[in-house]
């Protein structure tokens, strides 16, 4: 990867990182500073080995009939099971559905919110979730004032409300992804249903991407939605993308033009990328908040 | 509701009599006949006036004259694509672009609007005005800049700060107002610039609109412009914003 192969049109939402940086985020190596940062032991951590049966149920994918439809996202908040859980296909509409449930011993949604606030101030945080992927993230200097304050409240001011930029590689080279995380309400739920026993927390919002690599490319978006339930000894973390789709007013809106198909091999990498990326967090995030997690954020 | 944006000049050798009266009695005429019931509106933006950059330079860094602004707002992206990729549209609407906007130089964005209250939604001249609050017989559309190194979410804080700071400094434009609204672009834009044959053309990000009752009442918005840019914090290139004194010709109208 060469600075001269990358093409960053100018309308890019915002200040990106310098090309020699990813570069240098896709060798999997930490910078000197990193490698004196406490939490950088977890960086040489081995990684969790993936649930087989939910990389199994991702190889091919599910039936579209099945499938929850974002205009149904309320339906997540019903107790039991949705017909799919942990699959992945082309919507018949053009976009495309991933969901995935990963169980996670020991996690809490306080311990999430924690996360969501935390990482975000460094690479190397975001580098820990799942080194393979995840090449950098970086803030805005507003958002680290929030994430900096005392008085801000976790997850009301820290998380929903954010916005994320991302930088990853699930196989089709690198993308910046921003991610606007929103409010339970921001995303469409019924309030007042939304408490447990059947959810415990929601870490959501939509995202546009970029590729960094593709002059060019369409711009593609994704409503994201990983809601959580408490269940004995953990939770359950539930996962659903519906890609294509972006919210607007408490709604979802499809933003693929008629014709055009999420690319079935995309919707496949970040499925299976989820189920890497999570099952590697359900293990690193128990570790990382009972070391970190009583401390002041910075 | 999404809605398009797009800003052009007219194309070399036409007045600007003959540009208006192309853009809105042909190319309206036949953009009119491909409304459809989802379209909330579309309106052109006719501009009477303009000012591009500050004071402080002594040339234009870039294109300085606009002709008009077209709004096309949409409930949601269906609907929008409905009509930009019906190929009807791209046969005799995309194509007759050509022949009145310099259309390389178009600015084009898709946006969603935000609108905020304003103190006086209604002129208490004369109290006909109360059947329609937040009209008013002219309109301006500034295009901001944003500032190079500023991310797009600290742009958006600013702008509403920044709007904030100038309404207190100037309680002329405070009273004389009667709507405000912010297109803040999406980039979404990038996937659908085509049918306007925008070119290699400066992004802006956001693009507030003002309404007031009468032309003689802009001189509020002078003051208001002086005031915001002087908000402390740095978030607008103003040498390459721009703001158009404008008259609406309504095109289609969807009743609510």
């Amino acid at each position: 990867m060469t600075e001269a192969t990358v093409v960053i049109p100018p309308e890019y939402s915002s200040p990106h990182p310098p090309m020699e940086l990813v570069a240098q985020w896709k060798k999997n190596e930490l910078t000197g500073e990193e490698k004196t940062r406490p939490e950088a032991r977890y960086y040489y951590d081995a990684l969790a080995a993936p649930d087989p049966e939910n990389l199994r149920m991702m190889e091919s994918p599910c039936d579209p009939s099945k499938i929850l439809w974002p205009e149904r996202i309320n339906d997540l908040l019903n107790p039991g099971y949705l017909e799919i859980e942990t699959g992945w296909c082309q919507m018949p509409n053009g976009g495309g559905f991933i969901a995935n449930l990963t169980r996670m011993p020991g996690v809490t949604a306080k311990m999430a919110y924690w996360w969501w606030t935390w990482f975000t101030l460094t690479n190397l945080r975001y580098k820990i979730w799942y080194r393979p992927s995840h090449l950098g993230h970086f803030i805005s200097p507003e958002r680290r004032k929030i994430i900096l304050d005392p008085k801000s409240r976790i997850p009301e001011d820290t998380v929903w409300g954010a916005t994320h930029h991302a930088v990853e590689d699930i196989g089709m080279g690198p993308e910046i992804i921003d991610i606007h995380f929103k409010s339970p309400e921001e995303m469409g739920f019924d309030m007042s249903r939304f408490h447990p026993p059947n959810v415990s927390g929601l870490i959501g919002g939509y995202g546009d991407e970029m590729m960094m690599l593709v002059p060019g490319a369409p711009r593609g978006c994704a409503v994201m939605c990983h809601i959580l339930r408490d269940v004995p000894g953990g939770v359950e973390w539930r996962t659903r993308f519906w890609m294509g789709y972006r919210l607007q007013n408490r709604k979802t809106d499809f933003c693929v033009p008629p014709g055009v198909q999420v690319p079935a091999e995309a919707i496949r990498g970040l499925a299976i990328h989820n189920v890497m990326e999570f099952s590697n967090f359900a293990v690193m995030l128990p570790k990382v908040y009972k070391e970190f997690g009583g401390k002041p954020i910075g | 509701m999404p809605k398009v944006i797009a800003c052009s000049r007219r194309r070399p050798g036409l007045t600007r009599a003959d540009y208006f009266r192309y853009l809105q009695h042909v190319h309206g005429t036949i953009s009119h006949k491909f409304s459809q019931p989802r379209m909330g509106y579309y309106v052109q933006n006719h501009v009477v006036d303009g000012a591009f950059g500050t004071t402080a330079e002594h040339t234009h860094s870039q294109i300085a004259d606009r002709d008009a602004a077209v709004e096309l707002a949409f409930d949601d992206f269906p609907s929008l694509f409905s009509v930009f990729m019906h190929p009807d549209v791209e046969k005799w609407v995309a194509s007759d672009g050509k022949f009145f906007a310099d259309e390389p130089n178009t600015i084009f964005m898709i946006s969603e609007e935000y609108e905020t209250p304003v103190p006086n939604p209604l002129d208490t001249f004369n109290p006909g005005y109360g059947l329609a609050p937040g009209h008013g017989g002219a309109k301006v559309m500034q295009f901001l800049k944003r500032a190079d190194g500023v991310y797009l979410e600290d742009y958006y804080k600013y702008w509403d700060e920044a709007h904030r700071y100038a309404m207190e400094r100037s309680p002329y434009c405070r009273e004389q107002i009667r709507k405000y609204v912010q297109s803040r672009r999406l980039c979404q834009s990038d996937n659908v610039k085509g049918h306007f044959g925008a070119g290699d053309i400066p992004v802006y990000d956001g693009v507030a609109s003002y309404w007031f009752d009468t032309p003689d009442r802009l001189g509020a918005f002078r003051l208001y412009e002086e005031a915001i840019r002087k908000f402390p914090t740095t978030w607008v290139d103003w040498s390459r914003s721009f703001y158009l004194y404008v008259k609406e010709v309504y095109i289609h109208y969807r009743e609510r």
